[in-house]
């Protein structure tokens, strides 16, 4: 029951302390169109082609990493 | 328009809905679940920012946050059934094989 009450006020706690942090923010909005998908697209395969297959090799990494841990028969 | 604050504020309460969940839960899955609703909270902070300021970078990173979560949940998923396997719970309060 205390380590309820706990939970829930550190989690209020942190609630006020990030939304305590907007509190006068003062962000730069660009002004103009929101990006679109053509964009991203142009970026993401100019800019950022080698994070993508980076990305791509960790993501092979963990299905055949899962695999061998899930597939293993029980001790 | 919906103004930038309200997404960041959004962000901000599934942020903490999914820090609650991991500080209070004791389930294997359910930690996995909040984990992802913090990497969540982070990636719509990402996009808001990124489609306010103009600059597409930001949602290029969401999409590859996104690919992470994807892998961190299959591995975190896999170690689960291991440790099913080995100790036939996954309540974390009793898998201390690890403890020193």
């Amino acid at each position: 029951m205390l380590a309820k009450i706990l939970n829930i006020l550190v989690a209020l706690l942190l609630l006020l302390v990030v939304l305590g942090s907007l509190e006068g923010a003062n962000w730069r909005i660009a002004e103009g169109e929101i990006a679109g998908v053509p964009q991203i697209a142009d970026v993401m395969y100019i800019n950022y082609v080698f994070p993508f297959e980076v990305i791509a090799l960790l993501l092979l990494a963990a299905l055949i990493g899962s695999i061998f841990l899930a597939k293993k028969e029980a001790p | 328009m919906i103004p930038l604050s309200s997404y960041v504020m959004v962000a901000a309460i599934l942020f903490v809905i999914g820090a609650y969940g991991v500080i209070s839960q004791r389930n294997g899955i359910k930690i996995l679940m909040c984990v992802e609703l913090l990497l969540n909270g982070a990636n719509l902070n990402l996009v808001a920012f990124s489609s306010f300021n103009g600059n597409v970078a930001g949602q290029i990173f969401a999409l590859f946050s996104i690919a992470i979560a994807a892998a961190e949940a299959a591995i975190g998923f896999a170690i689960l059934i291991m440790l099913f396997r080995v100790s036939d719970t996954i309540d974390l309060d009793n898998i201390n094989v690890l403890r020193w």
